[in-house]
């Protein structure tokens, strides 16, 4: 028994330190940005995916936390906002995304549901056990991560082409408005494919929508719907396409600022087809904020 | 709670350590433990079907210590009778009542009436099929005095309950198992060691052999109408590898997780795909089922004894059955007759007894008849396993005319190709390294007779890092067979 243990204890300890690593990893490469714990004193808070992060922290000049993230969904959304209200936050104001895809069922997978754990509370969660996995186990352990594997693998493969193929010309960044019109609208309906790729919602991201408003409602937060802007191929691919987040909005009552074509004739002021860079950004945070 | 997660992982090295360090001096306690952590392995899945399984262990229990004291014929067969109702009635239930309703109504619509109904939604208890025929395996068995009815009930739930082999087997006999309740279990390093090389194969199997093969199984079979022939070739022969390892290496897992309990299971595959014919395939694959329907059906209706259409009626019979034991669904009765129609000219030519030991037994290399006889059978059981995979029938047939069409020497139209032909070249590393170990429990075992202990470590950890970086990372992929 001894021996077995023993030579358990190793196996133990080399798994130990390989979590370790990925921990660290993880904590550098897939949570960088992602925990963010605000300051009390803001009242008046941003939620969306990656359309909201050129904003940055630009917002907080004009007091408003900016609490986007990347493929952030409803789900991570309305986990951060129980979040800040367990936490005794005191929220007037929330400015949440209602474009066209946010409830699409690709958002379903594509999510951030394992990072927004480290928001979670004891109650979304069936038993105790599933709240120390979920929340804790899960963020210790990331050799259970099947994200943060994935990252890993991607990682190190990036870091083996860097030796092999050091002058790989290939990575290099090109301009949004340095693409021709036939490319830009190739790249929009690629996009476009993937955030409409059937015709009905998710039902389980639109009960999340409306549980939102609902909590919104019960403490007496103002929530506002944002719609983004977005480069003119975009808007010329997407025609029609929308699965309705500002319509559960409006009929709820619940005001949309629609600023999905306020940038049409500016392209420079985009990355890619339907997020802005950061001199967008930072002209779309006055024109969104300075009110 | 699936082998290959978290829970697992804090679960066995806990139950491990009470099994072996607190409750070891006390048979009954250890016994008593092994309860009440298969108990809580079953619950994890779901605690309403706990009740369940204790109903049918209760029943069989009781029904065993009845036989033993019956002298009256008639007695014992109602006694028996009762414990195959049971049982049978709650896999009939659960797993089948939706099938039957949806058919009879299907039937009475052919004639013009229409039949209201409401389809139940039943939820299948995981492992029900398993446990069921284990239990029944225990009843037949003693009605017919080839085993003496345990009295410890302690014991009696511990082999119907004993999570390693649970809910996907395999499918022990009461003979085998129950004795080893009886017995304080001693720790040994060998098995133990041997235990925890398997458990590692069977992750291998699983995680990278099964889960990667099963992307491309899915992209394949579910739009299988847009796919040119030899992406249909390929999504078939994907499918063979993923039921395989998955199947196998569940399998796997579950006899080395056994092992460092001090138990010892039966092995349930025996390198099945190197094969040189049907019947050799059937007796080294899911070995505890196919001997269960030999032994309690094929032999009770005469077996191959008696006249030609006797043997076929009962090949038949046994077969379909069998194909209905994995699932509701007319693909699983018609992959079932398709291994029957396979099975018979071998059995009528008495050739079905011809490949005995392991293929290329004392050799490095197969001859060419063989080698060719291995890639016809292999060939034969992935047309089988079309009709097991797909939908329904008309999906499985149209499946099988799209492989046979000009674009059946196109390049494979599927997504990500390139991933696709790497998980074929480890594929073929797999086989090779399962060829190696052909004649062993299972692939790995010869891995001990490395002497050198860092090159034997070099080994493991070159699997390890195998399952890490090129085992599929979705958490969502379930063992197959808990379906069943």
């Amino acid at each position: 028994m001894k021996t077995f243990l023993y030579k358990t204890a190793k196996i133990f300890f080399i798994f130990l330190l390989f979590n370790t690593v990925l921990f660290f990893f993880s904590r550098i490469n897939y949570y960088e940005g992602y925990k963010k714990y605000p300051d009390k004193n803001f009242k008046t808070f941003i939620f969306s995916d990656s359309h909201g992060i050129p904003i940055g922290t630009l917002s907080e000049k004009y007091n408003v936390f900016n609490f986007s993230a990347k493929s952030d969904s409803y789900f991570d959304m309305k986990r951060k906002i129980l979040y800040l209200l367990a936490n005794g936050f005191n929220i007037d104001t929330v400015f949440i995304t209602v474009d066209d895809y946010t409830l699409s069922p690709y958002r379903e997978k594509v999510n951030n549901f394992d990072k927004s754990s480290i928001y979670s509370l004891p109650f979304e969660y069936e038993n105790y056990y599933t709240y120390i996995k979920g929340k804790y186990l899960n963020y210790y352990l990331p050799i259970f991560q099947p994200k943060v594997t994935a990252l890993f693998k991607s990682y190190l493969k990036a870091k083996l082409k860097d030796i092999y193929q050091p002058n790989n010309t290939s990575l290099k960044m090109e301009l949004w408005c340095d693409y021709s019109e036939d490319e830009r609208a190739l790249k929009a309906e690629k996009r476009i494919k993937s955030q409409f790729p059937i015709k009905n919602k998710s039902k389980k991201l639109e009960n999340t929508l409306l549980e939102i408003i609902h909590l919104c409602q019960l403490n007496e937060i103002e929530l506002i719907g944002i719609k983004f802007p977005v480069s003119s191929s975009y808007v010329d691919v997407l025609k029609s396409k929308s699965y309705g987040a500002d319509k559960i909005f409006t009929t709820n009552g619940l005001r949309v600022e629609d600023y999905k074509e306020i940038f049409l004739f500016y392209p420079a002021y985009f990355s890619d087809q339907d997020h802005l860079n950061s001199r967008g950004g930072e002209i779309f945070a006055a024109r969104l904020l300075a009110n | 709670m699936l082998f290959n997660s978290i829970d697992f992982a804090i679960f066995l090295p806990l139950v491990f350590l009470l099994y072996w360090f607190v409750t070891n001096k006390n048979l009954k306690l250890q016994n008593f433990l092994i309860v009440a952590a298969s108990y809580l392995f079953y619950g994890w899945w779901d605690w309403r079907f706990l009740s369940l399984i204790f109903f049918s262990t209760i029943v069989d229990y009781t029904v065993g210590v009845k036989l033993n004291n019956e002298e009256n014929n008639f007695k014992r067969k109602a006694l028996l009778w009762t414990s195959i109702f049971v049982n049978l009635g709650f896999l009939g239930f659960f797993k089948y009542y939706n099938f039957f309703q949806d058919n009879f109504i299907t039937a009475f619509s052919f004639f013009g009436a229409e039949i209201k109904t409401n389809s139940l939604n039943i939820i299948l208890p995981v492992g029900i099929s398993f446990y069921t025929f284990q239990t029944l395996s225990y009843t037949i068995d003693v009605y017919k005095r080839k085993l003496t009815p345990t009295k410890d009930f302690i014991a009696f739930l511990a082999f119907v309950s004993f999570f390693p082999q649970l809910v996907a087997g395999p499918i022990e006999r009461a003979k085998h198992l129950l004795p080893q309740f009886y017995k304080k279990r001693t720790f040994y390093y060998s098995k133990a060691a041997d235990g925890m090389r398997q458990i590692l194969w069977g992750l291998f199997k699983k995680i990278v052999i099964a889960d990667n093969s099963a992307d491309y199984v899915n992209q394949i079979f579910n739009n299988s109408a847009d796919k040119n022939g030899s992406a249909l070739i390929l999504g078939a022969l994907f499918f063979a590898f993923q039921i395989y390892g998955d199947f196998s290496g569940y399998s796997d897992i579950a006899i080395g997780t056994s092992r460092l309990f001090g138990f010892d299971l039966r092995q349930n595959f025996n390198f099945p795909y190197f094969s040189r014919d049907i019947a050799e395939f059937w007796r080294r694959w899911h070995i505890s089922l196919s001997t269960w329907f030999r032994d309690y059906l094929y032999i009770p209706l005469g077996g191959s004894r008696g006249r030609t259409w006797v043997k076929v009626r009962n090949t038949l019979i046994v077969f379909i059955v069998s194909g209905f034991w994995h699932g509701a669904n007319w693909t699983f009765i018609v992959w079932g007759a398709l291994n029957a129609i396979y099975f018979l000219p071998l059995l009528l030519t008495n050739k079905n007894r011809s490949n005995i030991e392991i293929v290329a037994q004392g050799r490095f290399f197969p001859t060419l008849k063989e080698l060719l006889l291995m890639i016809l059978t292999f060939c034969l059981t992935v047309l089988a396993w079309i009709f097991f995979r797909a939908e329904n029938i008309s999906h499985a047939f149209s499946y099988i005319s799209g492989i046979f069409t000009k674009t059946l020497f196109e390049i494979p139209e599927i997504n990500n190709l390139r991933r696709a032909l790497v998980t074929l070249i480890i594929i073929g590393f797999f086989v090779i390294v399962e060829w190696l170990g052909r004649h062993q429990q299972f692939a790995l075992e010869n891995i001990r007779s490395i002497k050198i202990q860092p090159l034997r470590w070099l080994c493991y950890f070159i699997i390890i890092l195998c399952i890490y970086f090129y085992g599929n990372s979705d958490d969502t992929i379930e063992f197959i067979y808990f379906q069943f």
